[in-house]
């Protein structure tokens, strides 16, 4: 094992958008979990929906990080969760979400399912599978936790390493399914024995805002003509897009062989989760190196047919399923977000 | 040594909480806009303060309940509860309503309320986080709205209120942690001061390389002894402090009167000016690290929390993890919590002083500290100035405690001197906003004497004191 300084920040995680249900499954296995494997893939089907609940009530501290409790000598060292934390309606965390499901799948294709009680929270004790091939990266930090002997990773670590449990995640609410990416593995970057508390970043008070599950729109009401772009169409992009689409680097996070080393896939997988693009303002922003468009330039000469926007086409749940956007689908056409922004597109999309 | 107090009344409230499903469904309190509440959980007691809502010349107990839901849709309210000759009512006689969230934070403006609203509404922007001001003895009028620049701000998670521009009224500091003004400092926060008693052309500090994670905790009081209240905030890893001004109140965020640091973790998230207890013209300042590594019997243990009291003297910046306590500063004392996780330190406030012995005393809340089989129930301080002022600051403290599990008790808190038939007393409101779910409650006891308040305590699914209402 050897340490590499990590030029970039790399996203823990981000919440991305919907898709329906209707997908075809991909299970994962080594050959896709890797950075691009970690963009939209359909979500597990056909288990029982919390069937890894963990016991107890546990309706105490929702949107606390219960990885500082639950994790091997914490307070809560008893009860140790493998990963625990609070679903809300919106990524602005106003209200809990009772009865959401969160899946999560292993690189094996091992499914566990937990379900969001009254406060909104959900736990489980269930293992996950250790990736043999599994780089611990965090911050300015990589730690390859595998050697190659003859191109197969023989793991460093013992399998009870924490750091080497990797998953992919989805939120499940009534027929809507949203999936996660650049999901970090359990343990952290040097702690072995941390657990996954999802609140640490995806809360009320997160960086990246709430862990949501539920399709509704980012305001109440939409005024029917003259939009503002302050008052009724920033909300919306930083509701849904901000967690991947913010200034500054949004490289992925490293966690795999493939995602560093073009000779295990044969393509280099580091990806870039905004796109190059920054939806917290009008006109974009630059941060060192990242250079990145803003939701300006996705509506020039697009104002006789808002529809065709790369905002608005892109992000559209499709019937069939299909969803061309990495971070999955936020709307259908007779929703209030898609109609606020199609309606300000036509109105000239005024800053 | 520290004394143990029971509160046999905050048991009653308790046991109100625990059979609430018992007793019907929703809200039996009213709104002034009418909207019927739910109040399960809802939070009671995420923040706690007194105002004469009513205008009768007694103080009212006000209630935060951020998450409660009304039939109309929206999220949030605060309960308040009319001030009696002796006490308070036991239900709450008016819950006010508005943008989403209302609730998260309050603070007194002389004899006005600022109430925050984090997922509130401007004119001109939505979901940025709004202040309301509410008019004292205008049972709920709103005299002036505030909002932040930018969608989920989260402008007012904390909020402040002194004098700093010397012109006799109190100015409103405003906390929004989200805020981004630079992309390259990404939510790293912003701080704002409305000047009263119109609130226009705030000052604005943004969050820069050298000081960044601003709006998490703000404070104000008299720092210098200069007779001006003084702005003191947080910053990762750091305390700031901007002297104020009868001239001009115009701070820069990277040329602070003082600058406090500490690589205890948490450090900052609560910050209060407590008064004066080394002897020297001006205030200490108290500073909160819950998150602060302690060694506990030779263990170091995470989240136990510590308190520092400084009195700002020396050359900024001052390291307070290096300084050497004693009465004449720049580190006063550094209080520790008793037990792992108990997250000591996460609310402090000023007290006034109770024991009479001449110096301000302070209470220090717990929340997450075990009693002993009820966990998380928490736990409030209560320390004297005299004390600390020798160096025995444990000497004379007492302690409430939370009395069931996940009680949260301490969250949040304030004092006030409240007026009664029988003449003055002291009281400390203590929030609790974790319990049954985080329904949560409050709870209010005379931190002098221990003796409870009636109707001071309240929550459960009816936000009533004692038994089903």
């Amino acid at each position: 094992m050897f340490n590499t300084i990590v030029i970039g920040l790399f996203l823990l995680c981000c919440s991305l958008g919907f898709t329906s249900g209707s997908m075809a499954q991909v299970l994962y296995d080594a050959s896709n979990f890797s950075a691009a494997g970690r963009l939209l893939q359909p979500a597990p089907a056909g288990h029982v929906p919390g069937k890894d609940n963990g016991p107890g009530t546990g309706t105490h501290n929702a949107g606390d990080d219960c990885g500082v409790c639950h994790t091997p000598g914490g307070k809560a060292g008893n009860f140790v969760f493998t990963v625990g934390g609070t679903v809300y309606e919106d990524r602005t965390a106003r209200r809990t979400l009772k009865n959401a499901e969160i899946i999560l799948q292993d690189v094996q294709g091992n499914t566990i399912s937990m379900t969001s009680n009254e406060a909104g929270n959900f736990w489980t004790f269930a293992e996950l599978a250790s990736n043999p091939c599994a780089v611990s990266s965090h911050g300015t930090t990589m730690d390859y936790l595998y050697t190659l002997s003859n191109g197969v990773c023989v793991p460093t670590v013992p399998s009870s390493d924490s750091r080497t449990w990797q998953y992919k995640a989805w939120v499940k609410y009534g027929d809507q399914v949203r999936h996660m990416a650049t999901v970090a593995p359990i343990g952290g970057a040097s702690a072995t024995t941390a657990r996954m508390g999802c609140s640490m970043h995806h809360a009320g008070m997160g960086s990246r805002g709430g862990l949501w599950g539920m399709k509704k729109d980012t305001l109440t009401v939409y005024p029917a003509s003259n939009l503002s772009f302050k008052k009724h169409i920033l909300p919306i992009f930083r509701n849904k897009c901000a967690p991947c689409h913010i200034p500054g680097s949004t490289t992925t996070r490293i966690a795999t062989r493939s995602d560093i080393d073009p000779a295990a896939t044969g393509t280099l997988t580091t990806v870039d989760y905004s796109n190059g693009q920054d939806f917290t303002s009008y006109s974009g922003s630059t941060v060192g190196a990242a250079v990145k468009k803003g939701i300006g330039d996705f509506t020039a000469g697009y104002q006789s047919d808002p529809d065709s926007s790369p905002l608005l086409a892109h992000t559209l749940l499709q019937s069939s399923g299909t969803v061309t956007h990495g971070g999955g689908g936020f709307w259908t056409t007779a929703d209030g977000d898609y109609k606020a922004i199609r309606q300000w597109i036509a109105e000239g999309a005024l800053p | 040594m520290r004394t143990k107090t029971l509160l046999l009344s905050l048991v009653l409230s308790v046991a109100a909480g625990l059979i609430s499903h018992g007793c019907g469904e929703g809200n039996k309190g009213s709104s002034s806009t009418g909207a019927a509440l739910d109040l399960t959980g809802a939070r009671q007691g995420q923040t706690v303060g007194f105002v004469d809502v009513n205008g009768d010349g007694i103080t009212d107990k006000v209630v935060g309940a951020p998450y409660a839901a009304t039939r109309s849709g929206q999220t949030g309210a605060v309960l308040v509860y009319k001030g009696l000759t002796t006490g308070f009512s036991t239900i709450p006689t008016t819950a006010l309503t508005g943008d989403d969230n209302l609730g998260y934070a309050v603070v007194n403006i002389g004899n006005d309320l600022a109430v925050a609203a984090i997922h509130g509404d401007g004119d001109d922007v939505s979901l940025s986080g709004s202040v309301a001001i509410y008019r004292g003895g205008g049972s709920g009028a709103i005299v002036k709205k505030l909002s932040g620049e930018w969608p989920l701000d989260k402008f007012g998670v904390a909020l402040a209120a002194g004098d700093l521009n010397g012109d006799g009224t109190d100015d409103l500091i405003v906390g929004a942690p989200f805020n981004t003004n630079d992309p390259a400092l990404y939510q790293g926060g912003a701080v704002y001061v409305f000047f009263g008693p119109d609130y226009a052309a705030p000052v604005k500090l943004y969050a820069s390389a050298a000081n960044k994670g601003l709006g998490w905790a703000v404070a104000a009081g008299d720092v210098n002894g200069d007779g001006s209240d003084d702005l003191v905030l947080s910053a990762t890893g750091k305390v700031l402090v901007f002297y104020g001004s009868s001239l001009a109140f115009a701070p820069s965020i990277n040329a602070p009167d003082i600058e406090l640091t500490s690589a205890a973790a948490g450090f900052g998230k609560a910050v209060s000016v407590i008064g004066n207890i080394d002897g020297i013209a001006g205030g200490e300042i108290a500073i909160g690290a819950p998150n602060a590594l302690v060694s506990l019997n030779t263990v170091t243990s995470r989240d136990v929390g510590s308190v520092y009291i400084a009195n700002g003297s020396g050359s900024s910046p001052v390291n307070l993890d290096t300084a050497t306590p004693g009465p004449s500063g720049p580190l006063i004392t550094r209080l520790n919590g008793e037990t792992l996780f108990s997250r000591f330190g996460s609310s402090i406030t000023a007290l006034g002083d109770i024991d009479g012995r001449g110096k301000p005393d302070l209470a220090v809340g717990a929340p997450m500290r075990d009693v002993d089989w009820n966990i998380l129930s928490g736990t409030v301080y209560v320390f004297k100035g005299e004390d600390i002022a020798a160096g025995t600051p444990w000497a004379n403290s007492s302690a409430f405690e939370g009395q069931v599990k996940d009680h949260s008790y301490g969250t949040s808190l304030v004092s006030a001197v409240l007026s009664g038939p029988t003449g003055t007393m002291n009281a400390l409101l203590i929030g609790a906003p974790r319990s049954n779910a985080g329904t949560g409650g409050a709870a209010m006891v005379d931190p002098a004497t221990g003796q409870t308040v009636a109707g001071g305590s309240s929550g459960g699914s009816t936000g009533g004191s004692g038994d089903c209402h």
